[in-house]
């Protein structure tokens, strides 16, 4: 019944409308209040419906993939092989962080996702088309490492940027922002400018505004890269309650060890220039996590690894 | 949990009044005594040395004359105040209509900037007496002439600042699949706000100083300009000053309204914020 009148709302958003997103924008319109009271409810994943497969990849539960993506740049005289043969594909539902030393390319991944470059070689797909059509269809949520927010804009009007692109109807917006102010924890701040709010402040209102429209994927480029290390840690275990709220698949990308394994269920370690995927780990750990995973053993097992096959990327690179 | 870093709401008027007396002190007051030091020390030279009026009257006597002529000064400056604004906003407008049409287009962004440069180096003042025969003995030419003047500094601007949109924000805007129409409203139009209220202001000193210029040249007998012409001819050094005084106060005035402005619309830009 719900599901009806919010698909029906949702008829006026000029959005690509499947019956994911409005399951999730369900879901999320339904929340109590209180996040931390639907943590238990978590665990109860209903299956999505599947969508048809184009061929475009070989996993058919595939929200991205990547096949053999290359990418060049050339400047003048020059050319720069940024990234080789990557072939990567992520499951719907899934967090997979892509961990990297810095100019591998792992951003550039991310961007060829987002439809904002295009590889030299090889296709990516998102939700089984290609980025440009995905984008398009605004399938994917971004969040870059600087938030980015719009200074003249207050953070009501930052959140609901997206859906004034998208032509949603008033009432709408003021709903959707209303309701992402409340997961990411700014309800109240909706007034204030952002340069108001402090760095972890303005990037939940970046996060905010890439999760505002519901969409199922979620790209994120080094989110927390500009954060102390104390606001980082927090921002991880917000990011962990807002995912299990919203649940998009998220492809993350970061140089933090610690933050990949705490956040993930796959880690994804990148070889120096040309970047190269040399390594996948699963990460086991049990849900819902929180601080106290950070304690585990078996965090700490996983962290080693971790260091040690990008220390083993690294090595590679001398031989 | 993000109740213990609350940010304390803006209280408006508070701001206000703390930027508006840090701008006094810094922009006003300071200044404001020096001018005044200086004016000072002009009375007393030219009481000392005896200097004749005609060469350079005393500060008191140009105040007295623009004082005693002030209906008549004002009514010449409402003629050419009225030609200045309207070559500001002719050339203004149209210059900023061509930067946001053409700044995504270099290939016609480029040589409009070429055109710009050039047309900031033509002396357009020398062109004036071709625009009186071109453009007949109304208020026409000066329009004209002010709209040129002025076009380039705000085409200049403009285009600078719509191109000056922070590239990150450009991707994500087109992440959202965001129309040319949709970017420019709701990013590049608000970045290059700063650059093209510092093109006005510039540009509204330029407009007055050209058309009183260009009023040399001949038109209608009741502006600041022809004032001055007449004036200067008949050796009435005091008159010109005092011409000269009313064309300065009322450009100052123009220069703070859009000052005024600029600051309260744009609360929000990193230069323009008190905290």
């Amino acid at each position: 019944m719900r599901c009806a009148i919010v698909a029906a709302k949702l008829g006026a958003l000029d959005v690509h409308l499947d019956r994911d997103r409005a399951d999730r924008l369900d879901r999320q319109l339904a929340a109590a209040p209180d996040p931390r009271q639907k943590l238990g409810v978590m665990s109860m994943r209903t299956a999505p419906p599947q969508p048809a497969v184009t061929g475009l990849d070989t996993d058919e539960d595939a929200a991205i993939s990547f096949s053999h993506i290359s990418k060049k740049f050339r400047s003048v005289g020059s050319s720069l092989l940024a990234l080789s043969d990557i072939s990567l594909s992520v499951r719907k539902g899934e967090f997979v962080s892509i961990i990297g030393p810095s100019g591998c390319g792992k951003s550039t991944l991310l961007r060829i996702a987002a439809d904002i470059t295009a590889p030299t070689d090889g296709a990516a797909a998102i939700n089984h088309k290609p980025p440009s059509r995905a984008r398009k269809d605004r399938d994917y949520g971004i969040v870059f490492q600087s938030p980015t927010l719009f200074d003249w804009r207050s953070v009501r009007r930052n959140v609901s940027l997206p859906l004034e692109v998208m032509n949603a109807p008033r009432p709408q917006r003021r709903q959707r922002v209303d309701k992402m102010l409340d997961v990411v924890g700014l309800s109240g701040f909706d007034r204030h400018y952002p340069w108001q709010l402090s760095g972890g402040m303005q990037q939940r209102v970046a996060i905010a505004r890439a999760l505002v429209f519901a969409p199922a994927i979620l790209l994120m480029d080094e989110p927390f890269g500009a954060l102390d290390e104390i606001t980082r840690d927090r921002m991880n275990l917000e990011l962990m309650r807002i995912c299990s709220e919203t649940r998009p698949t998220v492809l993350f990308v970061t140089h933090s060890v610690p933050e990949a394994v705490l956040l993930s269920t796959r880690v994804v370690v990148m070889s120096p220039r040309p970047g190269r995927i040399v390594a996948t780990l699963a990460i086991d750990l049990p849900h819902p996590r929180n601080a106290l995973t950070r304690q585990l053993p078996h965090f700490f097992e996983l962290l080693t690894s971790a260091r040690v096959a990008l220390e083993r990327a690294m090595d590679g690179q001398h031989e | 949990m993000n109740s213990q870093i609350a940010v304390m709401p803006p209280e408006r008027s508070h701001r206000l009044a703390r930027a508006a007396m840090a701008y006094a002190a810094g922009y006003v007051l300071t200044p404001a005594l020096v001018f005044l030091g200086l004016i000072a020390l002009w009375e007393v030279v030219v009481g000392a040395l005896d200097i004749p009026a005609y060469l350079l009257p005393k500060p008191t006597v140009i105040v007295s004359a623009f004082v005693g002529d002030f209906a008549l000064l004002l009514s010449y400056m409402e003629g050419t105040l009225s030609e200045a604004m309207r070559g500001l906003l002719a050339g203004g407008v149209a210059a900023f209509l061509l930067a946001a049409v053409s700044y995504r287009t270099s290939w016609i962004a480029k040589p409009l900037a070429m055109y710009s440069a050039f047309l900031k180096a033509v002396p357009l003042i020398a062109l004036t007496p071709l625009a009186v025969v071109w453009l007949g003995i109304g208020a026409a030419p000066r329009i004209a002439i002010a709209a040129l003047a002025v076009a380039p500094i705000v085409f200049t601007f403009t285009a600078k600042g719509l191109a000056a949109a922070d590239p990150v924000a450009r991707e994500l805007m087109h992440s959202y699949s965001a129309g040319h129409l949709q970017t420019f409203r709701a990013l590049d139009l608000p970045s290059a706000l700063p650059h093209i209220f510092s093109g006005i202001r510039i540009s509204v000193s330029t407009s007055i100083i050209i058309t009183v210029i260009a009023e040399f040249f001949g038109g209608e007998l009741t502006t600041i300009g022809t004032y001055i012409r007449t004036e200067a001819g008949n050796l009435h050094t005091v008159a010109v000053w005092s011409a000269v005084l009313m064309a300065c106060t009322v450009t100052l005035l123009l220069y703070g309204i859009v000052s005024v402005v600029d600051h309260l619309a744009l609360g929000w830009h990193p230069a323009r914020r008190s905290e």
